[in-house]
């Protein structure tokens, strides 16, 4: 499903994010990318949602190679893929109805439908009842399945996920884990970006570890971000 | 997507930045009194250059030239000029004015009435008034008022297109000028909207980064710009019209006065729905070009992060 080929990418200024990185994600897989701040997860899922572009190699997300997109063929791709980010990017002044719908709306779905799939969605993160209530009234937790209600609503063969637990107490982050376990159980193909290694270990997915912008050997389940000492490869 | 999602976006679009407006309300009032007040500037100044050109047009078509005969020559010698008058081509229509007739009608302004009494004989000609043909052009009128004054006993042949031309002058630099302020209103209205917009822009680039992140296309982020756009010349397209109305209301009892104290019977013109539409037509195509403008710069400058 998703497959990068020797990418590397660069920044204007900067060193390079992305060394000759190959990887693979099976289709229905869950794949964690695991690393360090830095250690370049946040610009495979950018190069995958074509937020950014590689500099060089072939990224392919459903056999589409991302480098021969056209620019204004991106918001097509960006509609084939649910997003989930560390900060959530709900609508302030909107319900967690109107956020879970507009991906529905900005893809063309008549009324009738954006109505039964939003709901659906918001039923599948167990928020139906709150569909009114604006992100502010919600708790972090309770915001980030809005967030991934939102990511799954089109119905996506592949969902990304930046630090999605990065904001919340180890209770929620399991909690919004497990949803994601369970979405992916259903057959969503599953790609997310945590530094939280005893919460991957926990889901037991597939960790893709990520050193220097090189896909490095997978570290001890304690290896922890603020701890140079180990866990380098 | 099916034509009708495709109307309901837009319909919702539309009633989507009336709410964007109407939650901000003052400052959208005052923006649509800008754009209201620029946009009838001109439309009031195109009016009264087409009123005034409507009564220099009816003065130059009154172009009838008089033509005094010599003193003594008889009645007789004047009602046979006339009948020669009428059967040359570029007359419409010829009258005479006896001498009689003249010393009457000016006996009754009691200014010249006392010098008249005191006059031995009536020191009056015979007056031949000639109407020549709507069509004729200057020269023509030219050519037909000299070859009347080459015919015996014609004194004099008065023909004064000057002051039309004149007045023509003036009004075709007051049209000008109207034109180039016009512009210069009409620009001022994209500006305003562009700078309105762009601050709505700005207010909304999260929303409009979250909604490039969940794929929205150029069009979909650009239409509630246009519309808002759409709107504020509509406004101002209303505001503008009742401006406008309102002023020839003003102006049009005072002008008519005042046209009166000149013996005339000049009056504002009426102001056709084709000129309102088309003040309303102005307004929309300046905030949907002040919009375009607005969204074509900033957009492209909002891009969809992940931190």
């Amino acid at each position: 499903m998703i497959h990068f080929e020797h990418v590397t990418k660069r920044y204007e200024g900067a060193r390079d994010a992305l060394k000759g990185v190959t990887l693979t994600v099976a289709e229905g897989e869950l794949a964690f990318l695991t690393g360090r701040s830095g250690a370049g997860k946040s610009t495979v899922l950018k190069l995958i949602g074509l937020i950014e572009r590689a500099t060089r190699g072939v990224v392919t997300v459903g056999g589409h190679n991302l480098g021969k997109l056209k620019n204004r063929a991106i918001p097509a791709h960006r509609q084939q893929i649910g997003m989930v980010f560390q900060d959530n990017k709900l609508l302030a002044d909107r319900s967690a109805y109107e956020n879970v719908a507009l991906p529905l709306i900005i893809a063309g779905a008549g009324a009738r439908e954006i109505g039964r799939r939003a709901r659906a969605a918001l039923d599948q993160v167990g928020l139906l009842d709150r569909e009114r209530y604006p992100p502010k009234s919600l708790s972090a937790g309770e915001q980030q399945r809005v967030g991934i209600a939102r990511a799954i609503v089109n119905r996506p063969k592949v969902v990304i996920a930046d630090e999605p637990t990065g904001n919340l107490d180890p209770d929620l982050a399991l909690e919004v884990m497990t949803l994601f376990k369970r979405l992916n159980a259903a057959g969503t193909t599953m790609l997310i970006a945590s530094h939280d290694l005893h919460l991957v270990a926990h889901l037991g997915g597939r960790r893709i570890h990520l050193v220097d912008g090189q896909v490095g050997d997978r570290p001890p389940d304690d290896d922890q971000p603020g701890d140079p000492g180990r866990g380098r490869s | 997507m099916n034509p009708a999602n495709w109307l309901v976006r837009h319909a919702q679009g539309a009633v989507g930045s009336l709410g964007t407006l109407s939650r901000s309300p003052v400052a959208t009032a005052l923006t649509v009194l800008v754009i209201g007040i620029a946009l009838s500037l001109p439309a009031v100044l195109g009016v009264l250059v087409d009123s005034g050109r409507t009564l220099a047009g009816g003065w130059a078509n009154m172009r009838d030239f008089s033509v005094y005969l010599a003193p003594g020559a008889p009645l007789q010698r004047a009602e046979a000029l006339a009948d020669e008058l009428r059967g040359k081509s570029g007359v419409a229509n010829v009258r005479l004015i006896s001498a009689d007739t003249a010393v009457d009608e000016l006996a009754r302004d009691p200014a010249f009435a006392g010098a008249l009494a005191a006059l031995p004989a009536n020191p009056l000609p015979h007056t031949l008034v000639v109407r020549p043909v709507a069509s004729l052009d200057r020269p023509a009128l030219e050519a037909l008022s000299a070859s009347v004054r080459e015919i015996p006993d014609v004194d004099l042949v008065k023909l004064d297109l000057q002051w039309v031309e004149r007045l023509n002058g003036v009004l075709d630099l007051v049209r000008r000028l109207g034109l180039i302020v016009g512009g210069l209103l009409i620009a001022t209205v994209v500006i305003v909207v562009g700078n309105t917009i762009r601050l709505d822009i700005q207010n909304r680039a999260a929303e409009i980064e979250v909604a490039k992140l969940l794929g929205a296309t150029d069009a979909f982020v650009r239409r509630p710009f246009l519309y808002l756009g759409l709107w504020y010349g509509v406004f101002g397209g209303i505001v503008a019209i009742i401006v406008l109305l309102s002023s020839l209301w003003a102006l049009s009892g005072p002008v008519s006065h005042l046209a009166g104290l000149y013996g005339s019977s000049f009056e504002l013109r009426a102001v056709h729905a084709g000129s309102l539409l088309a003040v309303l037509s102005g307004g929309i195509l300046a905030g949907l070009g002040g919009a375009w403008i607005a969204v074509s710069r900033h957009l492209a400058a909002i891009q969809p992060q992940i931190d």
